[in-house]
């Protein structure tokens, strides 16, 4: 009997390896074309959640799963409390919600826009936060420029070399051709810059998905379908001009730049492309933009964005997921040929085992659940911490200076604002997905994990099963990277808004030099 | 008593012997024959080293055509004739950039080559000439200033020529895409001829290449009657 289970148990297990290298080996190559480098493989499909640090005074910790908002919280208005565990809230700006990604310069925030804002004519446009005292910020403007106006999606970017903020307008998931840039030395007052190409004219490209070269002279727009990736010229930010555009797999989506120019790591949505941008960097006449190689993995789609950090001088990766519980990976690049994953990043919610519970308590939600989706890290060279917006599990916050003992020392999971009117926040993308009750974006790991028999799908049923659309609200996303400031955090999450936190001194200390990096922009 | 059965000839044995054998023979190659024509009819399409390299190559290049006609028909004060002759132009290049970067993800390829234009062959000892006998072509060189920098392709605009178009309006940016887009081309039909008479491209390339020519050759005719309308020249080649 035994030997049957554990046989059966193998046939499984095998079944298991064998659809997730197929499922790789067709988004890989459905999506991202194989490079000269060659594609790499990654099937380790991590199993490990990351080790918590214990809650201190004043924390109102999460009571199951780490990342879990379970369905009895969300049915008993439990989670409109929120849960916190060594940070707390010291002020916030709701505004009509808080976009998709914002940008952070100074004392300031600015506020993504959704395009349904310039429907309803709340809050149009980019909001300009002034958070000089983060337990009092302040909404005190609105950027309205074409390229800010309809939506910014996930371009909105700072360079804070030059003090430059830019975006594209993105209405739903694609868009392109309208480009603003401002200066933003006086914070609380940004200035329009191009006030012609770009805002009287369209330029020449599409994006889902934008950000600045690490000096500042180059805008990259990307994404989403077909994978077009276009670099704008903002040397004369007056005048910003295409350069160079081309093509690199079917669907590209965010990506992260090395701190020389040189490299990109563009999401190809089953993992990353390496591109040498060097020449465009470098302003070569004739610039080509060779694909060097791809990094694929079974667990997690629709990679979301890269941040490249050194240790010890040596390059590694941090690479995040927005689908498919793949949390995030951090890969040894010193050699693009002979990649190495260092490290995973998972909640227990994002656990194969978990996925079960992961649809029990996300139905009735919306179309996204606990997933990372954009991670900022505190400075490049030899970063002590990581912090994402981790979707449905709010802002999350990681010890990053040991690879190897990479721990949660905090999170902050904003109260749900189950009970207010979704037509109140329509700078929201979490009241406007809130449409669909699927959490859709986890159905491929799922499949892959229930054939590997780790999910028994009895136990995915539970009271919110039927809910398979006007999700309730129960939970926010957290989708904007957070930036450190000292021991503050400032994050943005979708019906909440600006989030100026504090972690605890206990925790965490700010490193000599801390800088926050996402890989394309600089805040 | 037995009757005494006449004698076979030796050679009649022989004979038919010999022609047995050789009808096994014949039916045995037959066989063989047909499983080896039916081996090759079966044998999956491949690219050659010279389609591939045309498909990444011809993909790139079309991307910048489709750049410089994506940024005349956003400039103010740039006519209908040459709006109208961009949107064709990216729609062609679109489609035909869908193709060629459509068999390289079916054959597994990477979509940019590790060495651009190395299937065209170079001819030092015929620099500048363009094209060369039997196919081949020269590569075009670029300004010694970027001489580090890896040849350009052919008929390519540079950073600076794609920054002068995006500043430029009105009749002085229609000019200057006419002249670039007018060399673009040429460059893009030297590409075509070059893969069209190579020996090792399959049909389905040769036929794109030369659908290429001939599309890219009108085009060159119409643009360059749209630059002498408005009193300007080819840049020289």
């Amino acid at each position: 009997m035994n030997n049957k289970l554990s046989l059966s148990h193998r046939v499984r297990q095998r079944a298991g390896v064998v659809i997730a290298l197929a499922a790789t080996a067709v988004l890989g190559t459905a999506l991202a074309a194989p490079a000269s480098a060659g594609n790499h493989y990654f099937m380790d499909v991590g199993d490990t959640a990351v080790k918590q640090l214990d809650c201190g005074p004043g924390s109102s910790p999460e009571a199951g799963l780490s990342g879990d908002v379970p369905s009895a919280d969300r049915e008993s208005g439990r989670s409109e409390r929120g849960y916190t565990c060594n940070m707390k809230l010291l002020g916030k700006a709701q505004g009509a919600g808080g976009g998709i990604v914002s940008a952070n310069y100074d004392h300031c925030s600015y506020t993504g826009s959704v395009f349904s804002t310039a429907i309803t004519k709340k809050n149009t446009g980019v909001q300009v936060i002034d958070a000089k005292d983060p337990r009092n910020p302040k909404i005190v403007g609105a950027l309205t420029a074409p390229g800010m106006l309809a939506g910014t999606w996930e371009t909105l970017k700072v360079n804070k070399e030059r003090k430059l903020l830019a975006g594209t307008a993105v209405p739903l998931l694609w868009g392109g051709g309208f480009f603003a840039v401002y200066d933003i030395s006086d914070c609380a007052h940004p200035k329009l810059l191009n006030t012609g190409p770009g805002t009287k004219t369209p330029l020449p490209f599409t994006s889902h998905e934008g950000g600045f070269s690490p000096d500042g002279k180059t805008y990259w727009a990307s994404g989403l379908s077909p994978g077009h990736l276009s670099a704008i010229d903002v040397s004369d930010p007056r005048r910003p001009k295409v350069i160079w555009q081309g093509l690199y797999a079917f669907v590209g989506h965010g990506f992260g730049i090395s701190p020389d120019g040189n490299r990109m790591y563009l999401s190809n949505m089953a993992g990353v492309t390496v591109l040498d941008i060097s020449a465009v960097q470098r302003r070569d006449p004739n610039p080509q933009v060779p694909h060097i190689a791809a990094y694929h993995w079974p667990d997690g789609q629709l990679n979301q964005h890269t941040i490249p950090v050194f240790y010890d001088g040596h390059p590694y990766i941090i690479t995040i997921d927005e689908a498919g519980s793949g949390g995030v990976k951090i890969f040894d690049v010193q050699r693009v040929d002979k990649p190495a994953l260092a490290a995973q990043i998972k909640l227990e919610i994002n656990l194969p085992r978990n996925l079960d519970a992961n649809l029990r308590s996300s139905m009735g939600g919306s179309i996204f659940s606990y997933n990372a989706h954009y991670c900022s890290a505190d400075r490049v060279e030899n970063p002590t911490a990581l912090a994402c917006g981790w979707e449905s599990s709010g802002i999350r916050v990681f010890d990053i200076t040991n690879l190897k003992k990479i721990t949660q020392i905090g999170y902050y999971n904003p109260p749900t604002k189950r009970s207010t009117n979704p037509f109140d926040l329509p700078n929201s993308p979490h009241a406007i997905g809130s449409i669909i009750g699927l959490p859709a974006v986890e159905f491929i790991s799922l499949g892959m994990q229930t054939i590997n028999g780790k999910v028994r799908l009895h136990e995915a049923i539970g009271p919110r099963t039927g809910k398979i659309a006007f999700g309730d609200r129960s939970t926010d996303w957290c989708m904007s990277p957070p930036e450190f400031r000292g021991n503050q955090i400032w994050a943005t999450c979708s019906d909440n808004g600006f989030l100026a936190l504090e972690l605890s001194a206990r925790v965490y200390t700010p490193p000599a030099g801390q800088n926050t990096t996402l890989g394309n922009s600089t805040s | 008593m037995g009757r005494e059965r006449p004698a076979v000839p030796r050679t009649a044995v022989l004979a038919v012997g010999a022609s047995a054998i050789a009808v096994l023979l014949l039916a045995v190659g037959a066989v063989v024959g047909a499983a080896w024509q039916s081996r090759d009819n079966d044998r999956a399409p491949t690219m050659s080293a010279v389609d591939v390299g045309f498909a990444q190559d011809m993909s790139v290049h079309h991307d910048q055509a489709i750049l410089l006609a994506g940024t005349v028909a956003g400039l103010p004060g740039v006519g209908p004739e040459i709006t109208g002759l961009a949107t064709r132009i990216i729609t062609a290049q679109t489609a035909e950039n869908a193709t060629l970067r459509g068999w390289l993800t079916w054959f597994g390829k990477p979509l940019t080559a590790t060495d651009p234009m190395s299937w065209m062959s170079v001819t030092d000892d015929d620099p500048g000439s363009g094209h060369g006998h039997h196919g081949t072509v020269t590569r075009t060189t670029v300004p010694s200033a970027a001489a580090d920098q890896g040849p350009a392709m052919t008929g390519m605009a540079s950073t600076a020529d794609i920054s002068r178009l995006a500043d430029l309006t009105g009749r002085a940016a229609e000019v200057w895409f006419l002249q670039l887009m007018i060399r673009h081309h040429q460059g893009g039909l030297q590409m075509a001829k070059a893969a069209h008479n190579n020996d090792e491209v399959s049909p389905t390339v040769k036929r794109t290449a030369y659908e290429m020519m001939t599309d890219q050759g009108q085009e060159i005719s119409q643009m360059t009657m749209l630059l002498e309308a408005r009193g300007a020249r080819p840049l020289p080649g």
